[in-house]
């Protein structure tokens, strides 16, 4: 019983712990970028064209808010260079503001590799010891409210996670497939907000699915929090939505990710 | 639990305060890497210790995918088979590595019963040695015969 002895360090050892969780996250940065936005490999592209952002259909853009309804700029009290900083900070300020509405990673839907299905399902319930018959046991699934077999609601992400690239994933940082180019979120890095904390997760169900259907997802920048000051240093709060849809184009479920981004220079101790 | 818990109405009727049956696991190295790779996410920090250990982590963690995935069975070992979640959030805490006792508590924090539906708003946390790993909240719509 190692926990019973762990008690009293309990408290010494959780920043501790706090620390090393934070260190991997922020060595693992480039995945957040990938295992969100869920793309199948990309044909590689030629040398530069991945530097700019991905332009997305006119009709998914939502357009920037205008400069005067933007929150205040923050200026950070500097020794020098204060009015260089200032002009940065618009910049900064500026180019975040045009992603909300964008898609998270390169644009357009991340199509599931495969359709909603038994071995899949069952493998999930297996793996969190999920008793629940209407996942896996046909003939108690149809006696059930649902009618028959439903995949479990909250696989909604697993269905269009990307199929991974094994090789080479460690030296990829756990990207599951190859990034290329810039993303949407190394602006926040190379602004000094290197680090990375996952704080909110919330799934909106519309309703369960069923055997055979094929999911699509599709995720955008919903809001870029202005700087804040945060036991992990300054930061900006990053949320983007999920929509995840079936057949042609019917909702069936949504799912809202915050993240922090910070910069640990700045950690309170 | 047994399969007769999951096929049989697990609740009867609900008000704001009952307690949910908490759902207490012993975390190994074995649930979080089946957690992971069940739910696709093949990063090696949740199934290889070395490459963790090289990261700064103590150890392999678990990931959110199986927090959700646990979220949602302590839920249904409760609200039974007919039920449906339309809602699940989170707030995220401390990590969970092998070795620790993940315990989830959850009451009933609203009730309501339009037509033949009811709606169950559910407040859990899911706890270990180091503190709150999760907090949050949930929504799930049962027949309300059941």
């Amino acid at each position: 019983m190692p926990q019973r002895h762990r008690g009293r360090q309990a408290v010494a050892t959780y920043d501790a712990a706090l620390r090393d969780w934070q260190a991997c996250h922020d060595a693992s940065s480039a995945l957040v970028d990938a295992a969100r936005s869920c793309h199948p490999p990309r044909r590689p592209e030629r040398v530069g064209a991945g530097r700019l952002p991905t332009v997305p259909p006119l009709a998914q853009w939502t357009p920037p808010r205008p400069v005067w309804e933007r929150p205040r700029l923050h200026i950070r009290d500097r020794a020098t260079g204060e009015g260089a900083q200032h002009m940065a900070d618009e910049a900064l300020e500026e180019h975040l503001a045009s992603l909300v509405g964008r898609p998270v990673g390169r644009g357009g839907p991340s199509v599931a590799p495969d359709p909603v299905n038994q071995p899949m399902i069952r493998h999930w319930a297996a793996a969190f010891a999920d008793a629940n018959p209407v996942y896996t046991d046909p003939e108690a699934a149809a006696a059930s409210h649902f009618g028959g077999i439903v995949a479990p609601p909250l696989m909604l992400q697993t269905w269009t996670m990307p199929t991974p690239t094994l090789e080479g994933i460690a030296e990829r940082g756990g990207s599951p497939v190859a990034v290329e180019g810039e993303t949407a979120l190394s602006v926040l890095d190379r602004a000094g907000y290197v680090g990375t904390l996952a704080t909110n997760s919330e799934f909106e169900v519309v309703r369960y699915l069923r055997l055979g259907e094929v999911v699509s997802s599709e995720t955008v920048f919903e809001s870029i929090s202005e700087e804040k000051q945060t036991r992990m240093g300054r930061g900006r709060f990053v949320t983007w939505v999920t929509t995840y849809t079936v057949g042609t184009g019917e909702i069936v479920g949504r799912q809202s990710f915050r993240i922090l981004k910070f910069d640990p220079s700045g950690a309170q101790a | 639990m047994s399969p007769d818990r999951a096929t049989s109405p697990a609740v009867g009727p609900m008000a704001v305060g009952d307690a949910l049956p908490s759902l207490e696991l012993d975390m190994t190295a074995t649930l979080i890497a089946a957690g992971a790779i069940a739910t696709r996410d093949f990063m090696p920090v949740h199934h290889d210790r070395a490459y963790a250990n090289a990261q700064g982590a103590p150890d392999i963690f678990m990931n959110i995918l199986s927090d959700t995935g646990y979220c949602s069975r302590f839920l249904t070992d409760w609200a039974g088979p007919d039920a449906m979640l339309r809602r699940l959030a989170i707030r995220l805490g401390v990590p969970v590595f092998p070795g620790d006792r993940l315990v989830y508590t959850g009451e009933v924090a609203g009730v309501t019963t339009e037509g033949d539906e009811r709606t169950v708003e559910v407040a859990f946390r899911a706890t270990t040695a180091l503190g709150e790993h999760v907090t949050g909240s949930a929504t799930l719509t049962l027949p309300s015969g059941g």
